[in-house]
């Protein structure tokens, strides 16, 4: 595991002193509050006495065992074998100890990391060494429904905040040993856990080393959450386009470590990333696979419509109302004309208006507490809705245009790629807000040639359209029925492409 | 790389405003056009439009009309564009051409010929081709604007909906788009015709009204004013338009009744007619061959007949085939001795089949048309007789 410290904590190695020992954690750790220490004194063979104290830190660690198990009488071939501090500590290892996982402390440095971790720590007067025991437990929520990405149909386990936890839910999706999951620290000040995980074989050994390469360029102080990795491990930073897929949902992981991809868990937030991550995926949900195919498959074309729906439709009316009213059946535009009689602004400020104010209320149902939030949603909706109009400062069918956008934006399953649409729809309404549909298409066409530069750790992100993969067209904007699906996608590198082969 | 990347980004961004916004438009400032009537005024034109007044149309419950749903403008010009310019001076807002549904000629100006305002209908940008042209039958173009339509609110929208309502269901109209129009004025081969309209009723009473239930005055299609060149020199009867359309193929459903051999009529449907003309050769005179294809269904029987007979169906056949020829020949001989236009296209159909025979005769196709033998030959088919078999005269007979 990974070491280094740049912190308070120094490297040196315990003392064999038990009062040094425990004025120097004390001092370190600033007298905390949470770090309790428990002494204790064992009568050895002889006349000897082992002086020893248990530190923990509270609500980390259940102490109660270990204490239990160390203050209770020993077996009988305890004399024999305990000559010294340190032969004690090796009994206590073998014989007493009842806690699964015990680790040999020598150095000031690790005993900190399992301190804070959870773990308890246990020092012995006169001995070189401390141990420290897992007594983990840990008061985190337990394992819910994911509520951002949730299903009809389908496993309703979600990540939580807890590593190990999250961890165990892949391996009880993948009960396969060449799932791999190597762990690493980040963070300088948090020291987080960080959780690599991919199938062995099955993943592509460029893609891995990218993803180690792209990790080790991490230098950061603090990991809160996975999007402090993701920023530092994305391919370019000025698109709002997301290159890393993000998930909470253990079977979404699952399937993608299956096509050939590598999962980054991180401590302390449900929130899986999931490289290298294609545009498609962005409108795959787990639950096209759970449904049957045909279901899956016109859902996904009705995602994509919306996404072009929510990035376009407000954009496209500005542009037709006020560059080429020509285009449209003259009914619909003595309809929108007779709207606009009266409406003081121009189209473009008034979608602009609505879209912001429609934003604002998004993000304060997001943010204001669930009390309240219902008076909230209903002036919210009032207003922006029938009271603008009536008061005739926007027209019915500009509420109409935004409120198509909104609810378009919501069909999206990726939270992040509807994060891309709101924002890529501001630019075309400006677009198209000065040179009409002209300046429209021109703003699709950037947008494609971006999307179409951007690359997901190696992978052309617009794959399997751009460059053309004819067979992964069955899994992208179709869904094909499972027996057709026997071959992983090409657009993902993997050394196999046959699902069912057995790797290695 | 970055300090250029913004630099470039941010010329471009300048360049933004430079192209401005000069063709934004906001609907509120346009006034749009539905309806333009040209009128012959002295040395120039009497240009009308009838502007649309939005905020009267729509259907935004709890408001009711306070004011017309149009208004027509009226101004003079020497030319359409000045004209059209000038009726800045008595309007608010921007005149809007894209949405023009009805181009109305007054007759005066159709005989003094249409080629000089139509320029400026073909040349503007903002005129699309799927508007109908139309004449106005013993009137100005101007009166037939200022007329209210019932049910719908739009008289130049009422009027486009009742044009094509009336080619497809009757066959006594006809859609003259302006591509139409001016395809026709090109060629020598076919003289343009234009629907006429006509008012009927009292222009003066023609206001709208809520007291009366049955409007005062109606505009109503009439026939078509038939061209020569782009000067108008008459008008065609209903039959006369019939036959036109027929020998055009341009025949979507039409009714026609058959005299009873004592007294009474049937009708029946036309619902389908494949008109094909083939151009035959003797010596240097082109002979036209016309064969109709008609089906149709027996729409009443208002006399006492058995339609469950097979003889009478083939009775009916007869009569309709002997009816429509004798239709068709009426019209052809109207157009060949009193136009003396080729209003049915017959030289376009020389042109195609007969290049060489066209290239001698086709400069002077004008008086060659009036001689032009026509031979129809129509066969006609009777499909549905309808969900009875005896007329109701007959069982009552019985």
């Amino acid at each position: 595991m990974n070491s280094t410290t740049r912190g308070h904590c120094s490297s040196d190695s315990l003392s064999l002193d038990l009062k040094t020992n425990l004025e120097r954690i004390r001092s370190d750790i600033g007298n905390s509050c949470d770090i309790k220490c428990r002494t204790f004194h064992k009568k050895g063979p002889g006349e000897r006495d082992y002086k020893g104290a248990v530190l923990h830190t509270e609500g980390l660690a259940d102490v109660r065992p270990l204490l239990q198990a160390v203050m209770s009488r020993y077996p009988d071939d305890y004399e024999e074998r305990c000559r010294d501090a340190d032969s004690f500590v090796t009994y206590l290892t073998d014989s007493v100890l009842s806690d699964g996982c015990i680790e040999e402390i020598t150095t000031y440095d690790r005993l900190f990391v399992l301190l804070l971790s959870g773990y308890s720590i246990m020092l012995v007067d006169g001995a070189g060494k401390g141990l420290g025991v897992d007594t983990i437990r840990l008061n985190a929520r337990p394992v819910e429904e994911p509520n951002v990405q949730a299903v009809v149909r389908g496993p309703r386990e979600g990540f939580t905040e807890v590593l190990s936890w999250n961890t165990s839910m892949l391996r009880r999706k993948i009960k396969n040993p060449n799932l791999w999951i190597e762990s690493r620290v980040m963070g300088v000040q948090t020291q987080t856990m960080v959780a690599i995980a991919y199938v062995k074989g099955i993943v592509s050994e460029e893609v891995l080393q990218e993803v180690y390469a792209r990790l080790d360029r991490v230098d950061i102080d603090s990991v809160l959450e996975s999007n402090y990795i993701e920023e530092f491990i994305q391919d370019k930073q000025f698109t709002a386009f997301p290159t890393v897929f993000n998930t909470e949902r253990p079977d979404v992981v699952a399937a993608q470590l299956l096509e050939g991809r590598v999962a980054i868990l991180v401590d302390g937030t449900p929130f899986a990333l999931v490289v290298p991550a294609l545009f498609t995926q962005f409108f795959q949900s787990s639950e096209d696979y759970y449904q049957r195919f045909d279901f899956g498959t016109l859902i996904r074309m009705l995602r994509f419509g919306a996404f072009i729906l929510a990035i376009v439709t407000p954009s496209f009316y500005i542009a037709v109302t006020t560059f080429q009213p020509e285009l449209l059946p003259t009914t619909l535009l003595l309809n929108l004309a007779s709207q606009r009689d009266g409406v003081p602004f121009p189209a473009f400020i008034e979608a602009l208006v609505m879209e912001v104010v429609f934003e604002i209320l998004r993000e304060a149902s997001v943010r204001m507490p669930k009390t309240i939030g219902q008076s909230i949603s209903i002036v919210g909706t009032l207003v922006i809705g029938e009271a603008a109009v009536e008061a005739g400062l926007v027209t019915a069918g500009m509420v109409i245009v935004v409120s198509i956008t909104a609810i378009s934006n919501f069909v999206m399953p990726a939270f992040n790629m509807g994060i891309a649409a709101r924002i890529e729809r501001f630019f075309l309404m400006a677009m198209s807000a000065t040179f009409g549909l002209y300046g429209l298409f021109l703003g699709i066409i950037l947008l494609i040639v971006r999307l179409s530069s951007l690359r997901s750790f190696g992978v052309p992100y617009l794959a399997p359209f751009a460059p053309l993969r004819y067979r992964d067209q069955k899994d992208s904007l179709f869904r094909a029925p499972f027996p057709w699906l026997r071959r992983r996608p090409d657009s993902v590198p993997a050394p196999h492409r046959l699902r069912t082969r057995r790797v290695r | 790389m970055v300090r250029n990347g913004a630099l470039v980004l941010l010329s471009l961004l300048l360049v933004l405003p430079l192209a401005g916004c000069w063709s934004r438009k906001e609907l509120n400032d346009l006034g749009i056009v539905v309806g333009m009537g040209l009128d012959k005024k002295g040395d120039g034109y009497e240009v009308t439009v009838q502007v649309v007044n939005p905020g009267q149309v729509s259907t935004r419950n709890g408001i009711s009309p306070v004011t017309p749903p149009v208004s027509t403008f009226s101004e003079r010009g020497r030319t359409v564009a000045e004209a059209v310019r000038r009726m800045t001076t008595n309007l608010s807002k921007k005149l809007y051409l894209s949405h023009l549904r009805i181009l109305v000629f007054g007759e005066q100006l159709a005989r003094d010929g249409i080629a000089k305002p139509i320029d400026f209908i073909s040349r503007d940008r903002q005129f699309r081709n799927d508007f109908y042209l139309i004449v106005a039958h013993g009137s100005k173009a101007s009166d037939v604007l200022k007329i209210f339509s019932p049910i719908d609110p739009i008289p130049a929208n009422n009027l486009n909906n009742k044009l094509s309502n009336a080619d497809r269901l009757w066959a006594a109209a006809g859609q003259i788009t302006l591509d139409r129009l001016m395809m026709d004025l090109m060629d020598i081969g076919k003289s343009p015709t234009l629907t006429g309209i006509r008012i009927v009723g009292d222009i003066r009473d023609g206001e709208y009204s809520m007291e009366r239930i049955e409007p005062a005055a109606v505009l109503e299609y009439y026939g078509m004013a038939v061209f020569r060149r782009d000067r108008m020199v008459g008008w065609l009867d209903e039959d006369g338009t019939k036959a036109l359309n027929y020998l055009q193929d341009r025949v979507n459903q039409t009714v026609a009744t058959i005299r009873c051999p004592q007294e009474g009529a049937v009708s029946v449907n036309v619902t389908d007619v494949k008109t094909r003309v083939r151009v035959a050769r003797s010596g240097d005179e082109p002979i036209v061959n016309v064969k109709l294809h008609i089906e149709a269904d027996v729409a009443d029987a208002e006399c006492r007949i058995d339609l469950s007979k097979v003889e009478t169906l083939d009775w009916i056949r007869r009569q309709l085939a002997d009816k429509t020829e004798d239709i068709l020949e009426r019209g052809i001989k109207q157009a060949q001795r009193e136009f003396h236009s080729d209003i049915f296209g017959f030289g376009r159909h020389v042109h195609r089949q007969q290049a060489a025979l066209w290239h001698r005769i086709g400069d002077n196709w004008e008086e060659q048309f009036s001689r032009l033998k026509v031979r129809i030959d129509p066969v006609v088919q009777i499909r549905r007789v309808g969900t009875i078999d005896r007329s109701i005269e007959q069982v009552m007979k019985e």
